[in-house]
């Protein structure tokens, strides 16, 4: 007797706009992971599943999904853990659906143009003057928040983002604030501007939702209330020296 | 293309799961502080105003209706207390080197800041 | 910056927030709570004479007038982006700007009422 377990899945035809959830009933192995499920439907009971994914190892952040109500890396939820079913698979939540269980992420793109994601130098370092040189203590400051591999699973977590559609987000305002910690870096009067403004750190309301959610454990969350205390000593400071700089 | 059912969070979002639904309470431990702050204003306006005025409104305070809204209120102003002192490392990354700072070492001076102020809160009342 | 003044209401809700973190519990027990229970010592301590006696020191007075102002501003704050939360259609800048005027009446009633104590 073969193990199968049910898993149900968003499909939606945006030719049609009809959105329905469809049961399929999968003969599993004890390693899979949904993923494996997903693929296993699309090539052997219905090629019409579209769903994104890539090197099912839980590093390019292309197979988000919500899973039984929790946003997770499909390539990581194990059907094991999720006996015996059934699975409710549906796509990233907050993101217009393109089809199935694939969303349109334009919006996090364009977010995450607004904080500048790059080393951001008054001049560049000429070729001859070698590497910029850091020491592990300053690599330490902002280390943990390059683990982000956009998965968006953050979007999805994120009750702000539900109601707030131009709040940055979890992931774009870690990223900035990923270089703005960086030594190397010299724009981050540029990324305040748009991290500063309303709608970046001050939307959030610090439910810490994206932090649980986040398969690289880059803690968002506290990056985000990091930006707002230096944030707030920028304020003040922009009172007592308003011809200063922002460096 | 055409898109649509963006499937939004929804506004019930804080009653999906325990976690978001502890979120929401801390939220709403914002209306116990204010309501309580309204209650300490009344207190003290009749601290102001004449010892008769203010035994009656002190006694009013004892009533059984009151006294529930008390313990609810300690309830919740409490857990006020225990998750903004929990959060505040979250905010603060101080770094020993290579190391970060752990959470318990500043979350700890704050539990031990509120057990310092309940007890100078304590004493001048009760000497 | 590009005129976001967010920055300065965040800051009046952590201070109070720890202020209230550290003040409001104990005083909601010895002032409600325990005197509802009829515990005895807590009864006998808000004797009009005792409290009087207590709140009347200035700097009792600047201590209570401090955590009430910045305990105020803490909890609209945080009622404020509750309501928002809760996806009240209610336009944002109405919404702030009630919040923190009732905040600024609290603030101004402690004010008043201990200048007449």
């Amino acid at each position: 007797m073969a193990n199968t377990v049910v898993l149900e899945v968003f499909r939606y035809d945006p030719d049609t706009q009809v959105a329905r959830m469809q049961d399929f009933e999968v003969e599993y192995q004890d390693d899979w992971v949904v993923l494996d499920a997903l693929n296993h439907i699309k090539d052997q009971i219905d090629g019409s599943l579209s769903h994104r994914w890539s090197c099912r190892m839980g590093v390019c952040g292309s197979c988000g999904m919500v899973v039984n109500g929790y946003p997770k890396l499909t390539c990581s939820a194990f059907i094991r853990d999720y006996l015996p079913g059934p699975i409710r698979v549906e796509p990233l939540a907050n993101f217009e659906v393109e089809r199935d269980l694939i969303v349109d992420f334009d919006m996090f793109l364009e977010k995450l143009q607004k904080v500048t994601p790059w080393l951001v130098r008054d001049e560049e370092r000429p070729i001859e003057d070698g590497e910029h040189i850091q020491t592990p203590a300053q690599l330490a400051q902002y280390k943990q928040y390059t683990f982000c591999i956009n998965c968006m699973l953050c979007y999805s977590a994120c009750p702000v983002v539900s109601h707030e559609p131009d709040f940055l987000g979890p992931a774009a305002l870690a990223l900035g604030h990923r270089y703005n910690l960086d030594s190397r870096d010299q724009g981050k009067g540029l990324r305040l501007d748009e991290m500063l403004s309303s709608d970046g750190i001050w939307d959030c309301t610090f439910v810490g939702a994206c932090s649980d959610v986040c398969p690289k454990h880059v803690d968002p969350a506290g990056a985000i209330q990091q930006a707002k205390v230096s944030g707030t000593m920028e304020y003040f400071k922009s009172f007592l020296m308003p011809t200063g700089s922002r460096k | 293309m055409s898109k649509s059912s963006r499937q939004a969070l929804g506004a019930r979002w804080w009653l999906m799961r325990r976690s978001y639904f502890l979120v929401f309470l801390r939220e709403l431990t914002s209306i116990f502080i204010a309501s309580y702050l309204v209650i300490l204003l009344l207190l003290l306006a009749k601290v102001g105003g004449d010892a008769g005025s203010y035994e009656s409104f002190r006694e009013s305070l004892t009533f059984p209706g009151m006294l529930v809204f008390g313990v609810i209120t300690l309830a919740f102003t409490l857990f006020h207390s225990i998750t903004f002192i929990n959060l505040i490392p979250r905010g603060m990354a101080i770094w020993r080197g290579e190391e970060r700072v752990h959470p318990a070492l500043i979350a700890g001076p704050g539990y031990v800041g509120l057990v310092v102020v309940v007890a100078i809160v304590l004493v001048a009342i009760l000497r | 910056m590009k005129g976001s003044h967010e920055a300065f209401w965040w800051s009046l809700f952590s201070a109070g927030g720890i202020i209230a973190a550290m003040l409001i519990p104990v005083l909601v027990f010895a002032t409600v709570v325990a005197p509802g229970f009829g515990w005895g010592v807590f009864v006998d301590a808000m004797q009009y004479d005792r409290i009087a006696g207590l709140v009347g020191h200035q700097l009792v007075k600047a201590i209570l007038f401090v955590s009430i102002w910045l305990s105020f501003f803490h909890a609209f704050h945080r009622i404020r982006h509750l309501i928002l939360d809760l996806h009240v259609p209610v336009p944002g800048l109405p919404l702030a700007v009630l919040s923190y005027l009732l905040a600024t009446a609290g603030t101004v009633s402690a004010a008043i009422v201990l200048w007449r104590i």
